[in-house]
């Protein structure tokens, strides 16, 4: 028989496909495929229902509040009509539907919403701690900035399964448990042996080996991402939706990139599987668990936030100092129980306490911003530190930028905050004129009522957020393939 | 072809092999005898390139293994005491893993089944999983292996313990027939009938010091035995 004599092509082209198509072969020999794919559509279509179930709750928080509102406009409007014809007689200024004190303090308060983003069901991030709108009215800023906790003390604490907390959390575990013995298994059954005799280098093999499981997790991953989001509804079509999803895609698999280099530089230390086990499991604790932890805390002891308790107490307390002053008491309870005397337009002495209310709220608003300053500003200090920090985990990095991409960052709700504040000087503004003028309100008035409309970031400043974090995970990523790939070079092959 | 000048290997304190010089040409057998932790299998292993040597080289058809060791085991084959495969596909699937590995090309089956069955696997067992083999048929199919390298050197270390007297017999049959087409062998044993019997010439070797090298021809079994055993367990030998 004649023999074919060794060809002379590039080995590591002819190897990696060689070891690959192996790698194939013995999986599915071991019918290990349809498990693993399984394992992650499950995991996947949890955490996206859970996101999904989230958000449709968040959504139907936000419709029922749009409805309150509506229903309180229409009850002011019908009592308006009412006035004009005569059939109704406000029995008080505060329920004097031409009052702009208490239809901005009050009858017309209005929601403020923070829409979802597209990708929102994928990271619940945030807004769990955040409710999708605030309500707004000519009162102090202290009323909708301070929000109430509307989340289960024990959620918050645990985070809750979404597409986010499996991809951070559970899927460098995935990636661990099929790559931590690629060399060494075979090392330890003695086909490592029978491999290196040939002209093979050790690196292509494994690189090929962990190219093979990279497929293996992102190829389910990415398809089954697309089609459950798309399959249940989420609205990642719509808007910047399909860049929002390139991005998304780009920073997992930088991610999984990560984790795979990890493997890989451990592999190269030529240690037994159940060590690389050992150390692979450790590497995940220290940067998914104690890192973020340990930054956690030395955040809080670098920049401490005064108790939120304290602060309440405290706005409470300069509240009633500026009312007080500016003797609102006596104000208030005039206008909540004497009636008009003009036909239901703002009387002079309706005039006069309401008047005193605005510059109450006018003073306490004053004093309120000096004391909610110093905890804004810890706050800030704190998240500025944070953004530097999260680069020591890359856990910390990637759930920050799937937020981001969801729509349910920090950062986002910082911005709408901002948007809210400057909304809420605008309806104070709009009210208060009226108020010190003693321009009572018409139906025309009712038509002009400032309206909230958030204001997206644009995609440009959305993704120059997103480079660093990207930077950040592909930089270590390359410095532990470059470690990995020198290493592996003297991978101890026993000869039995 | 197969060539070791004063090649050395040192494990911290301990000398595993000691200035190694040897030759073997092809068409040749050299069979290296010695107890066990001699230094046979670390000599193995430095033509492997499995190790790196501590001083002096070991050279394939002129290529420095240390240096060049992708050009150097285009030229080797290799058969360990026991051939480990991969237990999940068969016997046939790892010889054509194997086989693309060591040439890049993929070899049709009908070739790759008349290599099986030429290093005495039976046909119907290339298609069953290597998992259910016996030490002996995965030993077939590593000569299977080493035969569709085509390689110019075979490097066998201990390759018949544990294989019955017929699979030993039948395993040095085709060491012969490798002889005969050039091929240069180097193997090591604790076989010394395997050794007089298919062998060129012999190395006796004690604590990584080769003590003594001779032709098989020009001892019987007996003395060899009697070398061997002097060499190993007893004096050392004039």
């Amino acid at each position: 028989m004649s023999m074919p004599a060794p060809t002379d092509r590039p080995v590591a082209v002819s190897l990696f496909r060689d070891a690959f198509a192996l790698e194939r072969r013995l999986f599915r020999a071991e019918r290990l495929m349809p498990v693993i794919v399984a394992m992650l559509f499950c995991a996947i279509a949890y955490a996206i229902a859970n996101g999904v179930a989230w958000q449709d709750r968040q959504n139907t928080l936000l419709a029922s509040a749009q409805l309150e509102e509506r229903a309180r406009l229409d009850e002011q409007l019908g009592k308006l009509a009412d006035m004009q014809e005569g059939r109704y007689t406000p029995p008080s200024a505060f329920q004097n539907p031409r009052s702009p004190l208490w239809v901005g303090l009050r009858h017309a308060a209005t929601y403020a919403a923070l829409p979802p983003s597209p990708l929102a069901v994928s990271a619940i991030g945030q807004s769990d701690l955040n409710p999708p709108y605030v309500l707004v009215s000519a009162d102090t800023r202290e009323s909708f900035a301070l929000n109430d906790e509307i989340e289960n003390p024990g959620n918050l604490l645990a985070g809750r399964f979404d597409l986010s907390f499996f991809i951070v959390f559970l899927l460098p575990l995935v990636i661990v448990s099929l790559s931590y013995n690629v060399l060494s298994s075979e090392r330890e059954q003695g086909t490592l042996a029978m491999v290196a005799s040939n002209p093979v280098r050790i690196a292509v093999l494994m690189w090929a080996k962990l190219g093979y499981r990279a497929g293996l997790v992102l190829l389910p991953l990415v398809a089954f991402t697309l089609l459950l989001l798309l399959s249940m509804g989420a609205p990642v079509l719509q808007a910047d939706g399909p860049l929002r999803l390139l991005v998304w895609l780009l920073v997992v698999l930088a991610y999984v990139g990560f984790w795979f280099a990890v493997t890989a530089a451990v592999t190269s230390l030529g240690k037994g599987s159940a060590q690389n086990a050992l150390i692979l499991v450790s590497t995940w604790i220290v940067l998914v668990l104690v890192v973020p932890t340990l930054g956690s805390v030395a955040v809080e002891l670098a920049y401490p936030v005064p108790s939120r308790a304290e602060m309440i107490n405290t706005l409470r307390e300069v509240k009633n100092d500026s009312a007080r002053e500016a003797d609102a008491n006596a104000a208030r309870y005039a206008i909540e129980h004497e009636s008009a005397d003009n036909g239901g337009a703002v009387s002079e002495k309706d005039y006069k306490t309401a008047s005193q209310r605005v510059m109450m709220v006018k003073l306490a608003s004053d004093r309120i911003a000096a004391t909610m300053a110093v905890h804004e500003r810890q706050i800030a200090s704190q998240r500025d530190t944070t953004a530097w920090l999260r680069f020591l985990s890359p856990a910390v990095l990637l759930q920050d930028t799937l937020n981001e991409i969801a729509g349910t960052s920090d950062r986002r709700y910082a911005d709408f905050a901002r948007q809210v504040d400057d909304f809420h000087r605008s309806w104070q503004g709009y009210f208060n004129d009226r108020v010190l003028a003693n321009r009572p309100l018409d139906a025309a008035d009712y038509a002009q009522f400032p309206r909230f409309a958030y204001q997206p970031e644009s995609a440009g400043v959305l993704i120059g957020r997103i480079l660093p974090t990207l930077l950040g995970l592909l930089l270590p990523m390359l410095v532990l393939v470059v470690v990995a790939s020198r290493g592996v070079a003297r991978y101890p092959v026993d000869a039995r | 072809m197969l060539e070791a000048n004063d090649l050395t290997k040192r494990y911290d304190q301990h000398l595993a092999l000691d200035r190694l010089n040897l030759k073997v040409a092809p068409g040749e057998i050299f069979c290296l005898l010695g107890g066990n932790g001699a230094g046979k299998t670390t000599t193995i292993n430095l033509f492997l390139n499995f190790i790196q040597p501590t001083s002096g080289t070991a050279t394939v058809n002129g290529i420095d293994v240390a240096a060049r060791p992708l050009e150097a085991k285009r030229q080797i084959a290799y058969i360990p005491e026991t051939v480990m495969l991969y237990g999940s596909l068969s016997g046939i699937e790892n010889l054509e893993y194997f086989s693309k590995l060591a040439l890049g090309v993929k070899r049709p089956r009908a070739e790759l089944l008349d290599l099986l069955v030429q290093a005495g696997l039976a046909p119907d067992a290339a298609p069953r999983r290597v998992e259910g083999y016996s030490k002996g048929m995965r030993q077939k199919v590593g000569i299977a292996i080493a035969m569709a390298r085509n390689a110019r050197a075979l490097l066998l270390d201990e390759p018949t313990s544990g294989l019955d007297p017929q699979a030993a017999n039948e395993f040095a049959r085709l060491l012969e027939q490798m002889k005969h087409r050039g091929v240069a062998i180097l193997m090591t044993t604790h076989d010394l009938f395997l050794a007089k019997q298919t062998g060129t010439r012999v190395g006796i070797m004690q604590r990584g010091v080769l003590a003594a090298m001779f032709g098989t021809d020009t001892v019987d079994h007996t003395e060899l035995e009697r070398i061997y055993l002097d060499l190993s367990y007893g004096k050392k030998a004039a």
